[in-house]
């Protein structure tokens, strides 16, 4: 075989078949061979190569790094929203609260002072109630199988100080009732 | 024990300087192949791909895995074989990986129809000689846009490298009967391209 022919038409390349066809076959051939020795004798382009090799390397850095941050960002949400579920039993701590400090009232039938304060902290804790509602449920259920009872006790007790806070005359008739009971 | 271990240094220098020689025989030889096929096999890659810079590329990596591979060449067949095997090997790894990961390659360096026609041999021509010349080399293109990827391979081996059909067969791994029905099917539709049916 001769790999150095030149680009003249060979009729011996495809003897068996029409002229047209033999013709644009040669054609072909030497067409592909002209551009390939064109293309072949031009110096190679490593520079342009290697800057769009960089170019390629610093995009995808640049691609990574928004990855990253945007997973940190995803993980820290993720931990914020788990924290906000953790509140759920809350609300419920804050709903038992709020039925003790309106009982001693209910009870004594007390006078309309007491129970205008009474109504005004139930009013505060269904607002904080409301604000706490939002959460689902299997987060609540998460929570409670992680927390266990130890969890309930310190939850109660974040209760009491959060509705302090937020609803200081709340918890007037409970310290109200327990310093009653203490003396009795 | 003192000349011996004066002589062992020099038998190693020795049997260094015997590697050596060998290493750069190889090197040579290997230096010639390369010298020999270079331009055979890009050009084969030139007119499967359309593409200069990949074809540069694949030629390359043939040449890197040649010289690889080059204690495992025995020359069963010829050395041109053996290459043109390996790009076409390559040439197949590179459109699968690409199958793949599509979504790296934001653009096709590919080149049109027209602009590959466009080339012709140097030779005097009427400008109506070339005109034709260019149109039938224009259809020829068209027809191997739509040929498989092994018709198009044995056809431009056959009609652009010039192997005869038994070399054919041993770079593509195909049997001669195979290789003649794929080239059959290839003239085929470059007959119909030229007569206008696609």
């Amino acid at each position: 075989m001769n790999w150095k022919r030149d680009n003249a038409v060979d009729p011996a390349l495809a003897p068996e078949l029409e002229p047209e066809l033999q013709e644009a076959l040669l054609n072909f051939r030497g067409s592909v061979h002209a551009w390939s020795g064109e293309v072949y004798a031009q110096p190679r382009r490593a520079m342009a190569v290697s800057r769009h090799l960089s170019w390629r390397v610093a995009l995808g850095g640049a691609m990574a790094s928004l990855l990253a941050a945007g997973t940190l960002g995803g993980v820290y949400l993720h931990q914020r929203a788990m924290v906000r579920h953790a509140n759920t039993p809350v609300a419920a701590a804050v709903r038992r609260a709020a039925t003790v400090a309106a009982e001693p009232s209910a009870v004594s039938g007390g006078a309309s002072a007491d129970e205008r304060k009474l109504d005004e902290a139930a009013w505060d804790v269904a607002a904080i109630q409301d604000l706490l509602a939002s959460d689902d449920r299997q987060a609540r259920q998460d929570v409670q199988a992680a927390g266990g009872e130890q969890g309930e006790v310190d939850l109660l007790a974040e209760v009491n100080s959060d509705v302090e806070r937020r609803a200081p005359r709340a918890m007037e008739p409970l310290q109200r009732l327990m310093d009653e009971s203490e003396t009795q | 024990m003192a000349a011996g271990a004066l002589a062992r240094p020099i038998e190693e220098t020795a049997a260094d300087r015997v590697q050596t020689r060998a290493v750069e025989a190889v090197t040579e030889e290997f230096a010639k192949i390369v010298a020999d096929h270079r331009q055979q096999i890009f050009r084969f890659l030139l007119s499967s791909t359309r593409d200069v810079d990949l074809a540069e590329t694949l030629t390359q990596e043939c040449f890197l895995k040649a010289h690889r591979n080059w204690h495992s060449f025995r020359g069963e067949s010829s050395a041109m074989t053996w290459l043109m095997r390996i790009a076409i090997n390559l040439q197949k790894d590179h459109w699968r990986n690409r199958r793949m990961q599509f979504w790296r390659m934001t653009r096709s360096n590919s080149v049109d129809l027209d602009e590959a026609s466009e080339w012709l041999p140097s030779g005097e021509r009427s400008a109506e000689q070339k005109l034709l010349a260019q149109e039938q080399v224009k259809h020829v293109w068209r027809a191997v846009d739509r040929l498989s990827a092994r018709q198009k391979t044995v056809f431009l081996l056959r009609y652009v490298e010039e192997m005869d059909l038994s070399e054919i067969a041993a770079a593509t791994g195909l049997s001669e009967g195979t290789v003649k029905a794929h080239l059959s099917r290839a003239l085929t539709k470059v007959r119909e391209e030229m007569k206008g049916r696609p």
